[in-house]
């Protein structure tokens, strides 16, 4: 039996009405890479938060942290355990240097005496050495990439010395290189002694770092399983189990029509991308999968109007275009969907309606030059029953509905403009397998309605299945197209990693 | 040499082309003025003259490095002019020191109620600063009629060259050197920036936001009352309107010398340069006989194109680094 860092028995939390965990049983492994997988509101997070102290379960509930019963943590004793928790947004100080934050508890700790700007250095860069890693000690934490941020946060938590490090989805925004870094660190960590939990929707980085994977669904504790060479799960079973029903992938195209509605002779920017050429007919689904940081992002920008190419003709229907901005886009038909929804794509604050109509607000003026509240409403309706958003309502604040919700309400936003071209940058980034399956249906019936629509993804699967023609981008430029219909999905991932 | 000073970190900053431009609007004035402006009496005299300014430039720089503002430090400074003065006039005590604590002690409460409003309202802090400007302002009216208090004791409006110097550039020093140790070497300083970068990173690391927020609106009520000290010695007089508008001269000068209006950014150096800015602007336009009214409006330019300047460095920064250079083939 290996030692628990900490058991889970008979847990269960109330909200209010809602019964947000039922009886759970967990344990953790000192030393081990546990993985904790859902859908988007199935009890992670809640999990999460008892065992870092900022909840109490209900009565009942018995934990055993190191050794020790009791009823609930409290966050001192989680703190004095060493339970380091990193969050999405990593809670650094943006303005203050990566030494700084990585020694930031020396502020805050009372037994050491002001401020020694040599011990946070020494801290700092201690710490970073356990990491096997190196960075620029004295540049400010925002002129940093979202992966070495992360890094930051990492040597923060092990700067207090941190036995559990749980990470909630960490890889959400980096590129596969610093993937492999944080994975690297990661078995570092576990050689070092310590307990990771890692929180991810991506199945393949999933069965590629953990020890063990715990499945929750509805707040139960679906099953623990080995993650070890014979194989007790897979990607397809786990994605299963997070969903609760099987869901199936197979090739079902919309065949495209004869129209070319958008055309790229090459295209070239700068360093971010040179001599892009492809076509796009009506009501296809064209793939574009590369590597975040392959230029694709920026390429999809150039095709909203929102950063200028230096050389290469867009052609629109056969027309000519150049965009000065993404209003000339927006006015052709061109409708492009952000990788970030948060920052991007959606006013958080406002409710669902707001959300959904201001890309319209022309359309839906009353003979005043008003907005038409009635209209607004009927459109808002319209579309909730369209993309079938479940729990949405006109009147809601988007902040309150899980990620897959919020991404159909940024489509629905889009779709509003009746776009002819829509363009979808990783558009089920973060999301969970059953927000992600009805996201694909989305893609598939409008295609069916006659709109082209290009994906942009690192996703294998997600452009296999939904594309039936691809393109391979990699450092800027077009490697190869690849139509997908005439290989198997492994055939193609292999031409894809390959290739890369 | 140029090339060693271009990739230096100190040619990129902002203080550097405020320097810059300091350097050159000194020269436009020098030479305007037929040398007047550069010469050492004028400019002694002129530093003397916004020192009270650049005192209270020290408390607004912390408070916006903390993410807020504070519109109410000139009446802070005139309240706790108005009780010193009646202090001075009434009380056999009074002396430098005892004066100088009683009016310290008058601006950080001041400071402290807003702190505490600024605390659990969870307004923008210019929303609830102005509300407390107008409170106070007219509070202040009310008891004071309007009445100017003057004829202070021969220890305190007894003038000498030296005096004056000791009195306006000792306690402008006195600010510069306490507020840059707090800032850069106390765990309260670091706390003021953390706070002022993500308010929420602060939380969840175990900051006491209260505590903070009573430091950060206590000091720059203290240095608003100090601030007021300096002025009420170089003028002589309290009187209930004579300072009042003059925070837009205090917040120019931080915001000159690069202090991020959202928080988390500012140094005490680049306020210094910021507060000479504004003196060399206001004091080269009087020699050369421009209009007063002229002043603020070239304070206003000057402020803008420094926006403009840093946001077109800014863009030009991000456009390098995305699309500089060749793709390899």
């Amino acid at each position: 039996m290996a030692e628990k860092f900490i058991e889970l028995h008979h847990v269960n939390k109330h909200y209010g009405g809602v019964h947000a965990l039922k009886d759970i049983d967990f344990d953790l492994n000192k030393g081990e890479v546990h993985c904790l997988v859902g859908k988007n509101g199935c009890g992670k997070s809640t999990m999460i938060k008892v065992i870092s102290g900022v909840i109490k379960p209900d009565e009942g509930s018995e934990i055993v942290l190191c050794g020790k019963r009791m009823k609930s943590v409290s966050p001192q004793i989680s703190m004095e355990s060493g339970v380091r928790v990193i969050y999405q947004d990593l809670s650094l100080f943006p303005n203050l240097s990566v030494a700084e934050n990585i020694a930031f508890n020396q502020h805050t700790d009372k037994t050491v005496k002001g401020v020694n700007w040599k011990r946070i250095n020494e801290t700092a860069k201690n710490t970073l050495d356990m990491m096997h890693i190196s960075l620029d000690l004295t540049a400010d934490v925002s002129a940093l990439s979202i992966a070495d941020r992360q890094l930051v946060a990492i040597a923060r938590a092990l700067a207090t010395n941190a036995k559990l490090l749980i990470m909630d989805e960490p890889t959400s925004s980096l590129t596969r290189k610093e993937v492999d870094v944080l994975f690297a660190i990661v078995r570092k960590l576990k050689e070092q002694g310590i307990t990771v939990i890692f929180v991810s929707h991506k199945t393949d980085e999933i069965l590629e770092i953990a020890d063990r994977i715990t499945v929750v669904r509805d707040g139960v504790k679906i099953a623990t399983y080995e993650n070890n060479a014979e194989n007790e799960i897979d990607g397809n079973k786990l994605a299963e189990m997070i969903s609760g029903h099987s869901i199936e992938y197979k090739q079902d195209f919309v065949k495209p029509g004869e129209e070319t509605v958008l055309e790229v002779k090459n295209l070239s920017s700068g360093k971010q991308y040179k001599d892009i050429s492809f076509s796009l007919k009506k009501g296809e689904v064209l793939g574009i999968i590369g590597l975040l940081g392959a230029g694709r992002t920026e390429l999809a920008l150039s095709l909203f109007g929102m950063n200028k190419p230096d050389s290469g003709e867009i052609y629109v229907k056969g027309e000519k275009v150049v965009f000065k901005s993404n209003r000339d886009a927006i006015k052709k038909h061109i409708a492009y969907l952000p990788e970030d929804r948060l920052l991007q794509g959606l006013v958080v604050e406002q409710n669902v309606e707001d959300n959904m109509s201001v890309t319209v607000l022309d359309r839906i003026k009353s003979a005043l030059g008003l907005i038409d509240l009635k209209k607004r409403r009927d459109m808002t309706e319209n579309w909730i029953g369209k993309l079938d958003i479940k729990s949405a309502k006109p009147g809601v604040s988007a902040s309150t509905m899980s990620g897959g919700n919020q991404q159909k309400i940024v489509v629905a936003k889009w779709l509003a403009t009746d776009p002819e071209i829509l363009i979808l940058d990783q558009p089920t980034n973060g999301i969970d397998v059953a927000a992600k399956d009805a996201i694909y249906k989305v893609i598939r019936s409008l295609a069916e309605s006659g709109i082209s629509v290009i994906i942009i993804s690192d996703e294998i699967p997600e452009i296999y299945y939904n594309c039936p023609r691809a393109i391979l981008m990699h450092k800027g430029r077009v490697k190869s197209e690849i139509d997908c219909a005439s290989m198997s999905e492994k055939e193609f991932s292999e031409v894809i990693v390959n290739a890369q | 040499m140029l090339s060693k000073l271009k990739n230096s970190k100190i040619t990129g900053t902002h203080e550097f082309y405020m320097v810059i431009a300091l350097a050159a609007l000194a020269v436009f004035f020098g030479i305007g003025t037929k040398g007047l402006f550069l010469s050492g009496s004028n400019l002694l005299n002129m530093v003397i003259s916004y020192s009270y300014l650049g005192i209270m430039a020290m408390g607004m720089l912390v408070v916006i490095i903390s993410g807020g503002i504070d519109m109410t430090i000139m009446l802070s400074a005139t309240i706790s002019q108005y009780v010193m003065a009646l202090f001075m006039l009434n009380s056999g005590m009074a002396n430098w020191a005892t004066a100088i604590l009683l009016s310290l002690a008058v601006g950080i409460v001041l400071g402290l109620l807003n702190a505490v409003l600024v605390h659990y309202l969870k307004a923008p802090t210019l929303i609830i600063t102005i509300a407390t400007m107008s409170v106070y302002f007219g509070l202040l009216m009310y008891f004071t009629k309007g009445v100017r208090l003057f004829s202070f004791p021969e220890w305190f409006s007894g003038k000498s060259d030296g005096k004056t110097f000791a009195v306006a550039i000792g306690l402008l020093a006195a600010a510069v050197i306490v507020t840059f140790v707090i800032m850069k070497f106390t765990k309260m300083g670091r706390k003021v920036y953390a706070i002022g970068g993500n308010l929420e990173g602060a939380k969840r690391v175990g900051i006491n936001i209260l505590l903070v927020h009573l430091f950060v609106y206590g000091f720059v009520g203290a240095m608003g009352a100090l601030g007021g000290v300096v002025h009420l010695y170089l003028v002589q007089q309290a009187a209930p309107n004579a300072l009042y508008g003059g925070e837009m001269d205090v917040i120019a000068m931080a915001v000159l010398g690069g202090v991020n209006l959202a928080g988390g950014k500012g140094t005490v150096g680049g306020t210094i340069i910021g507060m000479l800015l504004v003196a060399t602007l206001s004091n080269g336009l009087l020699l050369l006989g421009v209009s007063s009214y002229w002043q603020d409006f070239f304070i206003g330019a000057v402020i803008l194109v420094s926006f403009c300047f840093s946001g077109w460095r800014a863009i030009k920064n991000r456009e390098k680094e995305s699309k500089g250079g060749k793709l390899d083939d």
